[in-house]
């Protein structure tokens, strides 16, 4: 049930905007896990409580390596984690079906950790080293898209879960040379950092080298924030 | 051999070899084609070949084509590996003597 409380109309532009401008300097991985051999790709995320930025490159058919920047923010804005990551990406396995296919992922690497949470007792002005990993599934078809997925993070004594599900709808079957458009729903919890399953509506967009998700929140402690993520293609 | 002899059977080796180098098609039957944005690997790997032209991609028929400029090939297994590696399964690799632009209007009209 939404919270009627939630912030005003202009809170919720604001904060979409906020979000529309962190999008320019941050992000991290909410779609699209496979980077082809010799591709590289460049993705970024943001909304007012989540950053991230990430750069990966696709050295075999089933291996990418990537590095990333991500900032998040806990639901009472008092704790505040940035990672600096570093991750192998494996496609464990691909099956092709009639009409779709279907991926399992693993990945991970080491991480360095700052930020509010862990200004005490770390080292190197509050930096933590840790490590961060986690696996990706998902299925999809012309038509439709599945995800879930979960991304742990561990330095110091903390550890953070981020686990996402999606799902997807496209009007149309796009071929090659079309702008394809898709409708769906993420569901997103941040174990540590909320208590809220974040729930977004989303709009994805994409063409053979550019790739655009824009969606707003609408469970009660996120309601009104703004959610972008884009990637590129080199 | 006079001279005339000799000229004659080069013009003929020529327009033979000629007939062979002719721009070709390749048609490929390629299984795990669902999206644009991961399916780009595809061309991006495929003009980096010297010898394509023009490249194809169709998601409703599975299908990824591609011309080649005059006297140029390509080997199958070149073509096999390269779209494996861009995550992509190849089913079949076939020679056909239409354009791209021929078979191009062809999946258009199917």
């Amino acid at each position: 049930m939404l919270d009627p409380s939630g912030p005003p109309a202009r809170g919720i532009r604001s904060r979409t905007l906020a979000a529309l401008v962190l999008s320019a300097l941050a992000g991290q991985a909410h779609a699209g896990f496979f980077i082809p051999r010799d591709i590289t790709m460049f993705m970024f995320t943001a909304s007012p409580d989540a950053q991230m930025a990430e750069v990966a490159h696709g050295f075999r058919a089933d291996l990418s390596v990537a590095a990333g920047q991500s900032r998040y923010l806990s639901d009472d804005e008092s704790i505040e984690r940035r990672y600096t990551t570093l991750q192998a990406n494996w496609l464990v396995h691909r099956h092709y079906g009639r009409d779709g296919i279907a991926n399992a992922y693993i990945y991970g690497g080491p991480l360095a950790a700052r930020g509010s949470a862990y200004d005490e007792g770390g080292t190197d002005g509050g930096s933590r080293s840790g490590v961060h990993g986690g696996f990706w599934m998902d299925y999809e078809t012309r038509r439709i898209y599945t995800r879930l997925s979960t991304h742990l993070y561990h330095a110091g004594s903390q550890t953070q879960a981020v686990t996402t599900a999606q799902a997807l709808w496209a009007p149309y079957a796009a071929d090659y040379e079309d702008t394809a458009l898709w409708f769906g729903l993420q569901a997103e919890r941040r174990s540590t950092l909320s208590d809220a399953t974040q729930i977004t509506p989303l709009v994805r967009v994409f063409q053979r080298r550019w790739w655009v998700d824009v969606g707003v929140s609408v469970n009660s402690q996120h309601r009104g924030d703004g959610f972008v993520n884009v990637m590129l293609l080199f | 051999m006079n001279i005339r002899t000799f000229a004659a059977a080069l013009s003929l080796c020529a327009l033979s070899v000629g007939q062979t180098w002719a721009a070709q098609t390749i048609r490929m039957q390629v299984d795990g084609l669902v999206c644009a944005f991961c399916g780009s690997a595809i061309e991006k790997k495929l003009r980096s070949n010297a010898a394509t032209d023009d490249v194809l991609v169709s998601l409703e028929h599975k299908i990824v084509a591609l011309s080649l400029k005059d006297g140029q090939d390509l080997a199958d297994d070149l073509l096999r590996k390269q779209i494996t590696d861009a995550g992509y399964l190849v089913k079949s690799i076939e020679r056909v003597p239409d354009t791209l632009d021929s078979l191009r209007a062809g999946l258009k009209a199917r």
